[in-house]
């Protein structure tokens, strides 16, 4: 079946990326015929769109990424993951246009572009800010991007969603795998003023999932769109069973971590 | 709890915690330059992108639910073995954290976030990376001139105001 993603997006799209220029493995499936209301389907659509804005942007971020790995002279396997990380989310963003067209019927016009975003970590030394970059990327960011489309897939019952959804986790797989490989083999100085940095790391990126909006009930939970609180819970208990647990298995101290979550894990 | 969020939370634990050596190169490039970071110890496993991709393929399967499976009948994903530390002689300066929270004790090193994000404190009122699903618009900021000449900057969003003040 042809795309439906726009032609700006489908040629950002590496000829000698993890599929060789395709933007899944295998095609994906047709909407086929699915019970929605012609305005559903125009809000899934539009949020699938939005996503793909998201998903693009975050290309940059693991072009970042690349370059902190690079500089710190970490693991080979690292730093291509990483560098494929960045096609990858090319690939995120032309088939979540294309799933979007699929509802709508058409090729849908490019995505508008969004402001790029970046932390700063202001104090910390330039080996470090690159390492904070990566920790919060990789391990927070995608791990949290992992419960989410977790649960959502979840909740998808739409043939095209699901396997939109578990295209988009397959890679965010390697995306969070970057961070913990990188997390274990921190040492010495930079391993301990991470370590200072771990909380404050871990509220800043958590407050921007929880601010993520969805709907507040589950009608487009079968084109996988969650609902808010589904996707939030999802997301705490990733915050308690596995970003914690992982800095934990890395070695870190994360007492102060265990007791903010404790709390309700407030981040303003 | 909820029994997809705990099935979850064990797949994705072990898939992108515990099998994050897959993404190690089994080289192990030594930097050429002091180094920041430590190479860890060769993983057993190749260092061809290929090889990476049949892992990660093995083991995608495992973290995406089949519906409603039994804890018992739960796939458990062909990972290779690396609950251990990489890295050689660093003893972990924390228990397993297995156990679950409320059985740690809190540790004395500073504030709560509450009070820093109360108290602007910049590491806690900073952006996060974007996140790549769900919709957000940027928070809205202003930037204010204080009598003293310098600028604040107050910026809201969903989650509430955190002024940022430059350093």
């Amino acid at each position: 079946m042809t795309s439906f993603a726009s032609a700006s997006s489908q040629r950002a799209v590496r000829h000698d990326g993890r599929f060789a220029g395709r933007v899944t493995r295998t095609p994906l499936p047709a909407v086929g015929d699915v019970d929605v209301s012609a305005a559903d389907r125009a809000e899934v659509a539009a949020i699938w769109r939005l996503q793909a804005a998201t998903e693009a942007r975050v290309a940059t971020s693991f072009a970042v990424v690349r370059d902190a790995l690079a500089a710190l002279g970490a693991d080979a396997g690292l730093v291509r993951l990483a560098e494929r990380g960045i096609d990858d989310e090319h690939r995120h963003a032309a088939l979540c246009e294309d799933v979007a067209g699929r509802y709508l019927g058409r090729v849908v016009d490019p995505y508008e572009r969004l402001p790029s975003q970046q932390p700063t970590h202001p104090g910390a030394s330039e080996r470090v800010r690159r390492a904070l970059f990566v920790i919060g990327q990789c391990c927070l960011n995608e791990t949290f991007a992992s419960a989410y489309l977790a649960v959502a897939h979840q909740g998808a019952s739409v043939s095209l969603a699901r396997a939109a959804l578990h295209a988009l986790l397959a890679d965010e797989i390697d995306h969070a795998r970057v961070g913990w490989g990188f997390a274990q083999t921190l040492e010495g100085s930079v391993r301990d003023e991470v370590q200072q940095w771990l909380l404050p790391l871990t509220v800043c990126n958590l407050r921007e999932w929880r601010a993520i909006r969805l709907p507040e009930d589950d009608r487009l939970a079968a084109h996988g769109i969650p609902p808010r609180a589904a996707a939030q819970d999802a997301i705490t208990e990733v915050l308690e069973g596995v970003v914690i647990e992982g800095f934990a298995h890395a070695g870190f101290d994360t007492r102060d971590l265990e007791a903010w979550a404790r709390r309700g894990a407030f981040v303003g | 709890m909820n029994q997809n969020a705990r099935q979850n939370r064990h797949r994705l634990l072990h898939t992108l915690v515990f099998a994050s050596a897959l993404a190690l190169d089994g080289c192990g490039s030594q930097a050429t330059s002091a180094p920041a970071v430590a190479q860890p110890r060769a993983a057993d496993e190749t260092s061809s992108g290929a090889a990476t991709a049949r892992r990660t393929n093995e083991t995608e399967a495992a973290v995406v639910a089949t519906p409603s499976p039994s804890p018992s009948s739960a796939p458990s994903a062909p990972v290779a073995s690396a609950s251990a530390p990489l890295v050689a002689g660093r003893s972990s300066s924390s228990s397993s954290s297995s156990a679950s929270l409320g059985t740690m004790p809190s540790s004395s090193s500073g504030a709560a976030p509450e009070t820093l994000i109360a108290a602007s404190d910049v590491r806690y009122c900073e952006v996060g990376w974007p996140t790549t699903k769900g919709g957000r618009s940027r928070p809205t900021c202003t930037t204010t001139v204080l009598e003293d000449g310098t600028t604040s900057e107050s910026c809201t969003d969903r989650s509430g105001p955190c002024v940022r003040r430059p350093e």
